[in-house]
């Protein structure tokens, strides 16, 4: 193994484009995808750059070298569990039996629905999975070389019926199927397709805190340890792709501060082991790999073959050493098997303060998991006893042997202590989990961190749950998929500097590919015009949808909060009409943030577009510098309405707009605001398909009589009242209300979305939550307290607002524009969820 | 098998840095009792002849040792810490420290511990002995004699199966599957 790169003796770090930390099966994939597109790439390794082809994979020296800890990390809870992962160039793909599984189908399903992971589908992965399993000759055993522990094995299911597979393996099918190096890892595959790609690779660093400015890293600090002569360096680079798999990942966040649904949900595969004694010698020392899986069970229980050695089946019987260790001259007619399940709860990983290598790992396994593993292992038994074992060594302590199919059946019947099961797991998942709902998701549907605009993850913490087979296949695909989507951002956003099309534009447009952004621009390149829309999209974002809308739209890299990307919007754009739509409602954690992208993001706007002699911004504002309506009956706002805001977000608009009136005064750029309310209509974010689901399940609150009323607005009529203040020479300088015709109350809106629903064939409950006003009331007391603090909830937020009336009239706006909104609430509905299903929205 | 000697590992599995601390000298001295504790866990199956046993053995304690030291930190202090209690509580039973004691006496303190009614006991000395067992049975030398055993055919067990089940504890180390 050829490494890239060292650190030479007097400097203090490397510089790259692309960091990524970690060899393991997600970073190695990562890193070859990436430099073999023309990236330049540093792969940072933890563990040593061992050659694996000349170690056993289970010998002592292995553990030595390639395991971390020596093989010896716990997982703490109500009984540790004893977790093995690889840390050496290549990860675990180096250590583990190289099994193949694609992503079961019930997994799509369950992700898209639990976190609403976008574009995810068994289609659009597959190609995924075919590439890497051409990559890695993934493929089955010849009968003629199944082992004959899984013989017995198939021998024991077959007798008792149950279901079971062969699984293929990461494998060169020549020579012998388990020679060293016959395995398809890291080592023998992606690696080394990566540094031929110009990748460099640096093994024995560790990555122990991440260096950020603001919203973005700037690079790693890094520890090197290739001889005990430790060296703190750093690592600086444009863009880090965090790949050291479902514990190292999480801890490394968390020590850099990253902490917002991180390291929260780890998911396992806890297994439990024993050893059988046949009649006949079985030899299974020879056969290092078993293939089959019992089926029957899962995803709660699976069972399968251990990899045998004498060391091994040692450890097994030590468990109750005094007791089994007489079998061991038995060892020829032994093999050895586990039981193992998905496990139930979520567990955590945490760093430890000062220590670089400080990790925590705590599952607390449930009671349903004991029943699971003790069934498991009581089914194991039955099913050895059918293949012909004459006795099952459990790795239990104090358990007698077992010696018939009755006692194992005993175990299922009377389940057996936590305390006193010897547990290990291979699998670990979930502590980082990707998809579009916030409240549990570290990451963007394609390994995205919230809140930083330039790291990415892409290893198994990504994966939402524990998927009940092995990860690794499920890992690497993923891999693939963020890393073009990584790729096709890149590509579709020329750099920094350039112009971003030498077509003068006729619009500009912020806010794309967000919700009322994208549809403005679908409405713009629909239409009779032929000018050029230069939209503003952040490096982050996934603009493919936009991109396919037309030629005549370019995007603009760049972000409000970044005045000379600004400027590059606003180049060249002299006469043209800025559409600014973009705008911060709900802010991760601060409320600051509001401040810094709603006011100060369009001051820096503006300030670019008059630079740039545009003719007109049309400025989207919204209800909430007015607050809500007083208590009066039918009281609706007007453009005349004083400013009374409502929280942080209400005056970071009410500011935006005395922004855009000092602008107009200036009489550089005309201007115009568009306040529109809650609005609802295609391209939709998860919380307003959330919205669709509470209502479905019954669980909207409704806050008092659900008399109070809400002014929405269908993204279509919005549209339209853009175009036309855009048009309009008599709305310069003016405001306007945009919404549907007329407001509707919150027991309005809930019956419609609900016959809506039923129109589709869901099944809802017509029952609503009913709660007080007084819910209301105390929620916007906190809520105001916490944004007192600078804190943002947005839950909260959202029930704060649940118990007013916000309606405005739209008579303005009809009377000076002409506008007529087209849609009204059903068929804007009808749409919306239309548009859910076809994307992939699951209500 | 290819163990690195401990002394090269360093006191904490890492390769030893120029000048020797308190904490070295300290891991050094819990090293010598994981070498008498793997000693006394090595199994008597198969008989080797004294020479081999003695490679074996000094291959099995050297990665008991490199195993304890590549414990991660928040649990290898602590482990050490217990092997420092476990060397000088002998002094109250025995009169003398756990390494100096004679190899029945030394088997006896283990065995103590390992019979314990008190958790905290029976995994420490878990750990040392699946570390034992495992690097013992894996050695090249054992499993040659192994393949001579198995090669004789089922031949009389050489450890006679124990009167009842007992209870002994389970390791907290995990095999790969």
């Amino acid at each position: 193994m050829t490494i890239g790169v060292d650190v030479p003796h007097g400097a203090h770090g490397l510089e790259t484009e692309i960091l990524v930390v970690g060899s393991g099966a997600g970073g190695s994939v990562t890193a070859a995808a990436l430099a073999e597109a023309g990236h330049e790439v540093l792969l940072l390794e933890e563990g040593p750059a061992a050659d694996t082809s000349r170690i056993a994979t289970n010998s002592t020296e292995a553990i030595t070298r390639l395991y971390r800890n020596g093989g010896m990390t716990p997982i703490l809870g109500r009984q540790t569990v004893a977790f093995v992962e690889g840390r050496c160039v290549g990860g675990s793909t180096e250590i583990n039996s190289g099994l193949w599984h694609r992503l079961p189908d019930d997994a799509y399903h369950r992700w898209r629905a639990d976190v609403l992971l976008a574009d995810f589908s068994p289609e659009g992965m597959a190609p995924y999975f075919e590439r890497i399993e051409r990559d890695l000759s993934v493929s089955l055993i010849p009968e003629n070389q199944i082992p004959k522990s899984s013989r017995l094995f198939r021998k024991g299911i077959e007798h008792l019926g149950w279901e079971y597979q062969q699984v293929p393996r990461c494998q060169k099918n020549s020579g012998s199927q388990f020679a060293p190096g016959a395995k398809q890892s890291m080592q023998r595959t992606y690696i080394p397709r990566a540094l031929a790609s110009g990748a460099r690779l640096l093994a024995d660093a560790k990555a122990t805190k991440l260096a950020t400015q603001g919203d973005r890293v700037v690079g790693v600090h890094v520890l090197r340890d290739p001889y005990g002569a430790r060296r703190r360096v750093e690592i600086r680079a444009e863009t880090v792709f965090l790949c050291g798999g479902a514990i190292q990942t999480p801890a490394l966040l968390r020590r850099s501060g990253v902490k917002r649904n991180v390291g929260e949900s780890l998911r396992i595969h806890p297994m439990i082991k024993a050893a059988a004694l046949f009649d006949e010698e079985v030899d299974a020392h020879e056969d290092a790999l078993p293939v089959y899986q019992v089926k029957e069970f899962w995803p709660t229980i699976t069972m399968g073959g251990a990899v045998f050695t004498p060391g091994f089946l040692a450890m097994i019987l030590a468990d109750s050493w005094k007791a089994y260790q007489h079998a061991m001259p038995d060892w020829p007619r032994m093999g050895l098997y586990y039981a193992g399940t998905r496990a139930m709860v979520r567990g955590s990983v945490r760093a430890i303060r000062g220590l670089d290598d400080g990790v925590v790992i705590r599952y607390r396994l449930s009671e349903a998991d004991r029943e699971n593993l003790s069934t498991g292992l009581g089914l194991l038994g039955e099913l050895l006893f059918a293949a012909g074992a004459r006795a099952v060594y459990p790795s239990l302590t104090g358990a007698p042997i077992l010696r018939s199919a009755d006692q194992c059946r005993g175990l299922v019947k009377a389940p057996i202590p936590l305390g006193s099961m010897a547990l290990s797991n291979v699998h670990a998942f979930s502590t980082c989990p990707m998809g579009e709902n916030r409240d549990v998701c570290a990451t963007d549907s394609f390994g995205k961190v919230h809140g930083l605009r330039n790291l990415y993850i892409n290893d198994a913490s990504l994966i939402p749950d524990a998927p009940g087979v092995n990860p690794q296949g499920t890992t690497m695909a993923i891999a693939f998929r963020n890393s073009e989507h990584f790729m096709h951002e890149r590509r579709s956003l020329p750099a920094r500097g350039r112009p971003a099309t030498t077509a003068r534009p006729a619009y500009l447009l912020t806010g794309a590919p967000g919700w009322l952004g994208t549809r403005l621009a679908e409405t713009l390149m629909q239409g009779p015009t032929s000018g050029v829309l230069r939209c503003l999209v952040r490096p982050s974002d996934d603009a493919r949808g936009l991109e396919r809308l037309s030629e005549r739209l370019t995007l603009s890299p760049g972000d409000l909060t970044d005045p000379p990307s600004l400027r590059d919007l606003c180049r060249d754009a002299e006469g043209a009409t800025l559409f600014h739509v973009a705008g911060l409602i709900h802010p991760r954690l601060w409320t600051r943030d509001f401040d810094r992208v709603n006011a100060e993001g369009t001051r820096a706007l503006l300030a670019a577009a008059e630079e740039a002699r545009v003719r007109r911004a049309v400025v989207v504002s919204s209800n909430s510098p007015l607050g809500c309506n007083p208590l009066v009956p039918g009281h609706v706002f007007d453009e005349s309405s004083p400013y009374d805001p409502y929280m942080g977000y209400g005056r970071s608009k009410q500011r935006m707009e005395a922004l855009v009136h000092e602008v107009q005064a200036r009489g550089r750029l005309e201007t115009v605001i568009i306040r529109p309310p809650w609005f609802y209509g295609p391209h939709q974010p998860p919380r307003q398909t959330l919205f669709f689901t509470m209502i479905k399940d019954g669980k909207f609150p409704v806050l008092g009589d659900g008399t109070q009323r809400r002014s929405m607005a269908y993204v279509d009529n919005i549209c339209q009242g853009l175009l036309l203040a855009a048009a309009a020479p008599q709305a310069n300088g003016e405001t306007y209300w945009i919404a549907d015709a007329r407001p509707y109350t919150i027991n309005e809106i809930v019956e419609t979305v609900t016959e809506v629903l039923e129109s589709f064939g869901f099944a809802c409950k017509r029952k609503q939550m009913r709660l007080p006003r007084a819910v209301g009331e105390i929620a916007r007391v906190v809520d105001g307290a916490l944004q007192g603090m600078g804190l943002y909830q947005q839950k909260l937020h959202v029930l704060g607002e649940m118990h007013q009336s916000i309606a405005c009239s739209i008579a303005k706006a009809e009377r000076e524009l002409g506008y007529a909104p087209a849609v009204a609430l059903r068929d804007g509905m009808a749409t919306s969820i239309e548009w859910c299903l076809a994307n992939g929205h699951h209500i | 098998m290819t163990h690195t000697d401990p002394q090269s590992i360093g006191p904490e599995g890492r390769a030893p840095t120029s000048r020797p601390t308190l904490c070295h000298v300290a891991a050094r001295a819990t090293d010598r009792t994981v070498v008498a504790i793997a000693e006394c866990l090595a199994p008597d199956f198969p008989r080797l002849d004294p020479a081999t046993r003695a490679v074996v053995l000094a291959d099995v304690t050297a990665f008991a040792v490199s195993q304890v030291g590549a414990l991660p930190d928040f649990l290898r202090y602590p482990y050490r810490l217990a092997l420092v209690a476990f060397e000088w509580l002998a002094v109250l039973r025995f009169g003398r420290r756990f390494v100096a004691l004679d190899a029945a006496r030394q088997r006896a303190w283990v065995e103590l511990w390992t019979e314990s009614p008190l958790g905290v006991t029976r995994n420490f000395v878990k750990l040392v002995r699946s570390c034992a067992l495992l690097a013992f049975y894996d050695h090249p030398a054992l499993q040659d004699a192994l393949h001579r055993q198995a090669a004789r055919g089922a031949a009389a067990p050489e450890i006679a199966p124990p009167a009842v089940d007992a209870a002994v504890p389970a390791p907290h180390v995990g095999a790969v599957s």
